[in-house]
């Protein structure tokens, strides 16, 4: 289907090219599209039969215990969710800050964000003990409760996001008149958000690990990086995929954008790992991460690190790789990388650390107590996450195909 | 809020009894009979549409406020309308004959009580058979 | 510091539970004070239950504490489960201190805090916290979501990780849902005493109503203390023990 055989009125086709974008759905053909779904939905089925395999015989089958209570699945769902936020930074640039540069990509940028959300959410949901009970959380409400509070943060998320990708789509005058505020509204609850879904730990005094009020500043950079790096690979995926001519000028600037970002998650990692190291009371836990020898610190230094952060770093701010795609594709790959590394150190080597209840004494009972516990993922636990990220794609892919989010031309001028 | 979600469950699982031909299956017998035949009657007519309902309320009374009578207490429905579980046989909420099961089957509206509370009588014998 | 200042009070009070042998806790006259309320009564914040547990007097560190709550409850043999996917509502915990080598054990389980985390983290509000202090869950309204289990710094609460079958109709429990120490809640109401309290040694561990100055263990409380686990997180436990 294309935009011609839409009965348009003469007014808005003088509208659409008098204004300086016009969009369309994504042209592509449908054997490769339908092909493309097939792909996809069959990682989303997948993930379905985990679920009720799962659902069917209890968590026994998953590597999650009494002492690891958050596995593999909550790794993928809050990158998702991370990532959500960071993705529709691309719409507030163009309508928060103003730049020209970013506003044609501000639906796909939405989408994508809401995509990821639904996509986080649903692999939250499903692993629930109880995830028939799901009305039981949207009816029941303990206000003290942050997972509470980002039930509905995240269900705000969609309705303003999805306000504001109306107001971007409809030419009507007075949806126009949303487009400012819902792009304000939006940018302070991407923080809220991500400070939300960062103090889902900063606030559990339990473990050693967490515990920190700076994992929510901490989750508010690293969703810049997650969210640009994931968005990257989409615009580039749909261009190419329909092979569409993507300007070198954008590819820059998302470049720059995620870099700026990597080295700033850096630095708040520096701090957060200093100020522990400062605490005799997280000095256990620091040794552990950074220098314990096992799985958690190779995923540190190695995972998160060097190949999710310093060698993205390279590969873009290399001057001999300035101009190449496959360098910033593969710099934001790395960056996804790196990211689900972090939250699996976060996230899992927070876990395996013993909970400390006796300081200044050696420890030990029948359950992890004063030892270093042991996870590892089983199949329909990857199984069940990988779906959740096959899920935001299909939603993306969808949505472009049937809406137009992409500008018709994003070479430059 | 939630007893509005309850009563609106039980006036469905009513609708449907009514709904469908509403001779409700053959139960089986309970252990204890009432005095009189009226009080049976009332009995089975309360509990015919609004046993869900009479439950949950006891529920949230005795989990959050400690009130154990026996009146709406699951567990004393199990103990009156589920057999005693011999060495021979233990009647369980999966099968077909279970007092609760019966209905639920017939009417295919799934039971969740018994993923946690036991679906028979717990005297010595209980333990013996098992 | 304050910190400090905290730990060394532990241990003052910990010497003071050795040294002074005549410190024990009657048991004897327990059964009378724990009234039996009334069926049809509801609880009220009158009362707060609470127990107090003597390591020096748990020869065998509590084990025979965790049997009898075991027993009570059927926890512990899920047929699937791994070891760490066992449900654990109370575990014999040892540890040593770095400096003395002093070893000392006990049985650890839900501490009943009063401004309890799990509480407070809880997205449906499942885990709450009875006017009497007992801190529970009502697994008709847990997601399974386990926020709980991270937020507790005891790490009192298990998963069930399969379904169940044959549980004990005075202590449900069930598959996709969250499940702790209930203080033996089904006997506390009938004016009985926790199952792990009537399983320890003599003189061993002490339960009543804290908010009582008459009882037993509010008298033992104000005539020599006691320690809280983890005391520097402020959550006012309702058990403490001697010893520790
Ligand atoms: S010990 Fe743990 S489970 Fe028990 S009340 Fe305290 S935080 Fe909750
Ligand atoms: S697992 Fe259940 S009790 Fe624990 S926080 Fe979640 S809903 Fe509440």
């Amino acid at each position: 289907m294309s935009a011609t055989e839409l009965p348009l009125s003469s007014e808005q086709i003088k509208a659409n090219r008098n204004s300086k974008m016009t969009f369309t759905e994504w042209q592509v053909e449908d054997k490769r599209f339908y092909a493309l779904l097939a792909v996809i939905g069959l990682f989303v089925l997948a993930a379905a039969i985990a679920f009720f395999y799962v659902e069917h015989y209890g968590h026994y089958v998953t590597g999650m215990n009494n002492q690891v209570v958050w596995g593999m699945p909550h790794v993928f769902a809050i990158f998702l969710i991370v990532a959500a936020s960071g993705a529709a930074n691309i719409g507030s640039l163009g309508t928060v800050f103003n730049k020209k540069e970013y506003q044609p990509l501000g639906r796909l940028s939405l989408v994508t964000a809401m995509a990821l959300l639904l996509g986080g959410l649903a692999v939250l949901v499903l692993d629930l003990g109880h995830a028939d009970r799901l009305i039981i959380a949207m009816t029941y409400y303990n206000f003290k409760s942050i997972f509470a509070w980002n039930i509905i943060l995240y269900n705000g998320f969609l309705v303003i996001m999805a306000v504001y990708l109306w107001s971007m789509m409809d030419r009507r005058k007075w949806a126009n008149e949303f487009y400012k505020p819902a792009g304000y509204l939006g940018f302070i609850w991407r923080f809220i958000l991500t400070t939300g879904t960062g103090s889902i730990f900063g606030f559990l005094v339990a473990r050693q690990y967490y515990d920190a009020a700076i994992l929510a500043p901490l989750f508010i950079v690293a969703s810049y990086v997650f969210g640009t790096a994931v968005f990257t690979l989409a615009l580039v995926f749909l261009h190419k995929f329909s092979g569409k001519e993507l300007g070198q000028s954008i590819q820059n600037r998302l470049r720059y954008t995620l870099a700026l970002f990597i080295a700033l998650v850096l630095f708040f990692e520096l701090i957060r790992h200093a100020t522990n190291l400062y605490a005799t009371e997280h000095h256990g836990v620091e040794a552990y991460i950074l220098s314990g020898g096992d799985k958690i610190t190779w995923l540190f230094w190695v995972g998160q690190i060097l190949l999710g952060s310093l060698l993205p770093l390279v590969l873009i701010w290399l001057p001999s790789l300035r101009n190449s795609q496959k360098a910033l594709l593969s710099a934001a790959a790395l960056a996804i990388f790196g990211g689900f590394s972090q939250l699996y150190v976060i996230i899992i080597g927070g876990q395996l650390y013993p909970v400390v209840l006796f300081p200044n004494a050696t420890v030990e009972s029948t359950f992890s107590d004063g030892e270093i516990a042991t996870y590892s993922a089983t199949l329909p636990e990857m199984v069940l996450g990988v779906g959740g990220v096959a899920l935001s794609l299909l939603l993306i892919v969808v949505a472009v195909k049937v809406l137009r989010l992409l500008p018709e031309r994003l070479f430059d001028e | 809020m939630p007893p509005m979600i309850h009563s609106f469950i039980a006036l469905l699982l009513a609708v449907m009894m009514v709904g469908c031909d509403s001779n409700p299956p053959e139960l089986m017998a309970a252990t204890k009979v009432f005095e009189t035949e009226q009080e049976t009657k009332l009995h089975i007519a309360e509990m015919r549409t609004d046993h869900m309902h009479l439950l949950n309320h006891k529920r949230d009374e005795t989990m959050y406020s400690g009130i154990r009578t026996a009146k709406h207490s699951l567990n004393a429905c199990i103990d009156c309308h589920v057999p005693m579980p011999t060495a021979q046989k233990v009647v369980r909420h999966t099968d077909a004959e279970h007092f609760c099961a019966t209905c639920h089957i017939e009417v295919a509206v799934k039971l969740d009580c018994f993923q946690c509370h036991a679906d028979r009588p717990a005297l010595k014998t209980a333990e013996v058979a098992k | 510091m304050s910190n400090l200042i905290d730990r060394y009070r532990r241990k003052f009070l910990g010497g003071l539970g050795i040294t002074a042998g005549a410190v024990t806790l009657a048991p004897g006259i327990l059964l009378r004070e724990v009234q039996a309320k009334p069926d049809d009564e509801a609880v009220t914040n009158k009362v707060r239950w609470g127990m107090l547990i003597d390591t020096n007097k748990l020869p065998d560190g509590g084990d025979g504490m965790v049997a009898a709550c075991k027993k009570e409850h059927g926890w512990g043999d899920d047929p699937h489960s791994s070891p760490t996917q066992q449900s654990q509502w109370v575990r014999k915990v040892t540890f040593k201190d770095k400096l003395t080598k002093h070893e000392t054990s006990l049985p650890v389980m839900c501490q009943h805090c009063e401004t309890a985390p799990c509480v407070d983290v809880c997205p449906t509000g499942a885990s709450f916290k009875r006017a009497d202090g007992i801190v529970l869950v009502d697994k008709h309204i847990c997601i399974g979501c386990r926020y709980c289990m991270m937020a507790c710094p005891y790490k009192a609460r298990s998963f069930v990780h399969e379904k169940l079958e044959n549980q004990k109709p005075h202590s449900p429990r069930g598959i996709g849902t969250v499940e702790s120490c209930t203080l033996c809640v089904h006997k506390i109401d009938k004016g009985e005493q926790p199952a792990c309290i009537e399983a320890a040694p003599p003189k061993a561990a002490v339960f009543g109503d804290l908010n009582d100055p008459e009882s037993t263990i509010s008298k033992a409380l104000a005539k020599h203390g006691a320690q809280q686990i983890r005391a520097d997180l402020g959550l006012n436990t309702g058990v403490r023990y001697w010893g520790i």
